[in-house]
């Protein structure tokens, strides 16, 4: 079965996480299977229970600052992780979505991948944009606008940066 | 009594609540004390939380609004809070998860524009408001005539909530994001 990779901090009762749930509900629903990675949290939140009676695998880890002499397992985990999603996430999944821009530090240099999608779930009153340069600097990611004023507003933050990811508008959308 | 919810965090990067004090104030000020703001949502950011009270304290609203302090699933919400009518923030015609599984809860849903730069984009549709002022006048006009006002809000609702069910072009334009030609980068 094809597989997708999921990326967020968090699975507490949001918006951000929501979004997760009806991407990987989705995917389920299309015979492709969602993994949802959290990163450097290891709490159980609001969704953790949704996503196990849905049968979708919730692995919660770190893929930087492994090492942890105190809690050997994780550690384990961890080093397993980081190795699996360095060298073979092009192999083992069909595309990585990380959730929210301000996310992506979390995946740009941990999880080596050509086909990552950036979903951007914020908007410019929510905050300035920020982001580092090298956030954008590869042309094989994409960002995912989730409404046309993103757009408009990044056209804007492009004209103090170059930004050479692709770009694509989807809307937000509730399955059945 | 007119009871209205908040589903939101309690954050700086959700802060339009000044606006809604500011609405209460203005009703107050027209002699119109029976409104009520439930805030419902986890507190991320106590100085906002915070701020939030004292603005309401200076204006002499602190008695028409509440928190929750934690957020909680619209489901769980009791009868009373879900006949309420929920205010979600939107950016224009945009409307977030809360606002959309709000309608899909059969919840009445006002779309309330938190920013200025594009309030010239949304429709004229009855449960939008552009600014304080209509968001002012529409609660007016609900106190005024509820049934009617209730039955309008519902079907503009209806209509929004059309606008984000997947149809087969963009149940394709999402499996073509999930399952990308791996020949092509």
């Amino acid at each position: 079965m094809r597989k997708i990779l999921i990326v967020n901090g968090q699975l507490v009762l949001g918006g951000a996480e929501k979004l997760m749930y009806e991407l990987a509900t989705f995917a389920q629903k299309n015979n492709i299977e969602p993994t949802i990675l959290i990163l450097e949290n290891y709490q159980k939140e609001y969704y953790d229970d949704i996503f196990k009676q849905k049968k979708i695998k919730v692995v919660r880890t770190r893929l930087t600052g492994i090492k942890n002499f105190r809690s050997p397992l994780r550690m384990c985990r961890s080093l397993y992780w980081s190795f699996k999603l360095k060298f073979f996430a092009s192999a083992i999944y069909e595309s990585i979505h990380v959730i929210g821009l301000y996310n992506i530090y979390r995946a740009k240099d941990t999880i080596i991948h050509n086909h990552r999608f950036f979903w951007h779930i914020t908007n410019a009153i929510q905050g300035a944009y920020n982001f580092p340069e090298s956030y954008f600097d590869n042309a094989n990611d994409t960002i995912v606008y989730i409404n046309p004023y993103q757009e408009a507003e990044f056209n804007n933050y492009e004209k103090s940066i170059p930004v050479k990811c692709k770009k694509v508008l989807f809307k937000l959308f509730l399955n059945d | 009594m007119i009871n209205l919810n908040v589903v939101s965090r309690i954050a700086e990067d959700k802060n339009s609540f000044p606006n809604l004090i500011e609405v209460l104030h203005t009703l107050k000020n027209e002699g119109i004390n029976d409104v009520q703001i439930l805030f419902i949502g986890a507190i991320y950011s106590r100085q906002v939380y915070q701020n939030t009270l004292n603005l309401a304290h200076e204006l002499g609203v602190s008695s028409n609004i509440s928190f929750t302090e934690t957020s909680i699933p619209l489901h769980d919400l009791t009868d009373e809070v879900k006949n309420g009518y929920f205010i979600n923030f939107t950016i224009a015609q945009f409307t977030g998860f809360s606002g959309l599984e709000g309608i899909r809860h059969g919840l009445k849903t006002i779309l309330y524009n938190v920013d200025s730069t594009w309030e010239n984009e949304l429709s004229n549709s009855i449960a939008y408001c552009r600014t304080t002022a209509e968001l002012t006048a529409l609660i007016k006009a609900i106190r005024a005539n509820q049934t009617k006002l209730d039955e309008e809000i519902k079907s503009s609702n209806q209509e929004l909530i059309n606008k984000f069910t997947l149809d087969p072009s963009s149940s394709k334009k999402l499996l073509d994001i999930m399952l990308p030609d791996k020949s092509v980068n």
